[in-house]
């Protein structure tokens, strides 16, 4: 029995350890409520350039197994179980900060390990304000702590953070293929593919030679199908697509293609134009409706009484 | 030809159903033994629906209907009807509600006539408010599980129209509502014949006294009793099931 006692301590934290896998026993890094940031060269200076970040300790992790502070570090690799050579030391947090479960960091966007300039070698000759690249950065966090105790020597394994990944991302999205435009009654309806990366499209619509694109719609669902709506019947138009990604770089447009949008008849019209008398709308009949409701109230309260 | 079929099978049922020994353990001979409280009828019925649009005068022959959504096209209907039987001697006599939900989508035109990419749609809400006459004698008295019925009552459909998903305006808005009478005639069958216990514990269970399927024939004139405007009259056939609470 005693050696059965043995090996349920000598698994216990292995056992901790493998139920809490998910964030919701982690303790977070998170910037605007996501665990990733995308940001472009407008963060290199201004009100931009420092990032307030959320550290979160959920509920379901127990502080007082926490036996260290809280080490946080940026890095331009894989965060691993403690800082290392490169990494930019943040902060820590003592277990007496983690008992108010939530609080912030401010990290400085021009300082990221991914940049030449940060201090650090990021082995590539990127700057803060670089064009055409994406760069990743880590913020990582882990402390030591144990089930058993602190105090109990031998059983301490490292409760490391959830990351938070910090993207300089400049590159522009691919240009999207403009394969066709639908013709509707004052719409234009453009028909796409989209390239990898692209988080978003602007569909404009200029009148043919113009060159404008001043009427705008914005695309967040990428359905391959976008409409262009309040165009004029009998008036020939360009359109073209601008890809946006997640940053909100713009890349270079689609091609542009022309088309003209042209009056159509549904039923409603088919009708009124075949010289229907109807003129829509419930004139004629606005006693009902309250009647009808009246007599289901009837009908539903004598069901109530019965026996 | 389907039809004339389906009612041969439903009296054929209803015949061999007759000649079967209707004795159930637990069950009076009229098979009524704990029986609960009868006063309601709940029906759900599904049939094919050609409104008779293209019909009013003031089109002058043209057919605005099929021009939309074709020769013959039919709206898919489902309706819901509960009713109240006040008056229980020979046959029982009701009271009922119904609403329904009808659609039609098609194609609109161009300019020259043909058609566009644009769809275009009519959706139709029937309501009816009916008096309900069921001869049930048959099936309560001579263990003949038939109930022939008729309904009269008034009729009230709100339509709309939209093309393109939104609502079409034509100098006027494509929507509103219409009135008129309705009759629907029709012929029960009482399915309890199949399983008489079964029957009975769906009665003390769940209060279901009965349960059927039925046919009607369906005649309504919705065109704001004659007085112009679109005209959602039709005669169509309905088929569905009904439960006795």
């Amino acid at each position: 029995m005693r050696w059965l006692a043995a090996l349920a301590l000598i698994l216990s934290p292995a056992v901790v350890l493998a139920q809490n896998p998910s964030t919701l026993t982690q303790i977070n890094f998170t910037y605007g409520g996501a665990s990733e940031h995308r940001f472009t060269d407008s963060a290199c200076a201004g009100t931009n350039s420092s990032l307030q970040i959320t550290w979160t300790v959920p509920q379901l992790v127990n502080v007082a197994s926490i036996c260290t502070p809280l080490k946080v570090w940026l890095t331009s690799g894989s965060c691993g179980e403690d800082i290392k050579d490169n990494d930019i030391s943040l902060t820590s947090l003592s277990q007496t900060d983690l008992l108010t479960r939530t609080g912030f960091i401010t990290v400085s966007v021009p300082e990221l390990p991914i940049f030449a300039n940060s201090g650090v070698d990021a082995g590539s000759d990127v700057i803060c304000g670089t064009k055409g690249v994406e760069r990743t950065a880590q913020l990582c966090g882990s402390a030591k702590s144990s089930v058993q105790g602190c105090l109990v020597a031998g059983f301490q394994t490292t409760l490391q953070a959830a990351p938070l990944k910090l993207i300089y991302d400049t590159a522009p999205p691919g240009a999207p293929n403009l394969e066709g435009l639908e013709v509707q009654d004052s719409i234009l309806v453009a028909s796409y593919a989209v390239a990898t990366g692209t988080a978003s499209l602007l569909a404009q619509a200029s009148p043919a030679g113009a060159g404008a694109f001043d009427t705008q719609v914005t695309d967040t669902v990428l359905s391959g199908r976008v409409k262009l709506t309040g165009l004029a019947n009998n008036v020939a138009y360009d359109v073209r697509l601008v890809p946006v990604d997640a940053a909100g770089n713009q890349g270079a447009p689609s091609g542009v293609l022309t088309a003209t949008p042209l009056r159509s008849y549904g039923f409603w019209a088919n009708y009124r134009r075949s010289g229907g008398a109807e003129q829509g709308g419930c004139s004629a009949a606005t006693g009902l409706l309250p009647a009808l409701a009246g007599l289901i109230v009837v009908l539903l309260s004598s069901r109530r009484k019965r026996p | 030809m389907m039809v004339r079929l389906l009612w041969v099978s439903v009296v054929l049922m209803a015949g061999a159903s007759a000649a079967q020994e209707m004795k159930v353990e637990g069950a009076s001979a009229d098979g009524s033994a704990g029986a609960t409280p009868q006063r309601f009828a709940l029906e759900f019925r599904l049939g094919s629906f050609t409104p008779l649009i293209d019909r009013e005068a003031a089109l002058q022959g043209n057919k605005p209907y099929e021009k939309s959504f074709g020769v013959g096209a039919a709206m898919l209907l489902g309706e819901l009807e509960l009713s109240y039987q006040f008056f229980k001697a020979f046959g029982s006599l009701g009271v009922g509600i119904s609403g329904g939900y009808a659609e039609k989508y098609g194609k609109a035109v161009g300019a020259d006539g043909e058609p566009t990419s644009e769809n275009t749609a009519l959706q139709l809400v029937p309501m009816r408010a009916l008096l309900v006459y069921r001869f049930d004698v048959l099936a309560t008295r001579f263990r003949v599980p038939l109930v022939p019925y008729a309904k009269l009552g008034f009729a009230a459909t709100y339509f709309w129209n939209t093309k393109g998903n939104v609502l079409e305006k034509y100098d006027t808005v494509g929507r509103g509502l219409r009135l008129g009478i309705a009759g629907q005639f029709g012929l029960m069958l009482q399915l309890d014949f199949l399983d008489q216990r079964l029957a009975h514990d769906f009665d003390v269970d769940v209060g279901v006294n009965h349960s059927y399927l039925f046919g009607e024939w369906n005649i309504q004139e919705v065109n704001n009793f004659g007085t112009g405007g679109l005209d959602l009259s039709s005669r169509h056939w309905m088929f569905g099931l009904a439960f006795e609470l």
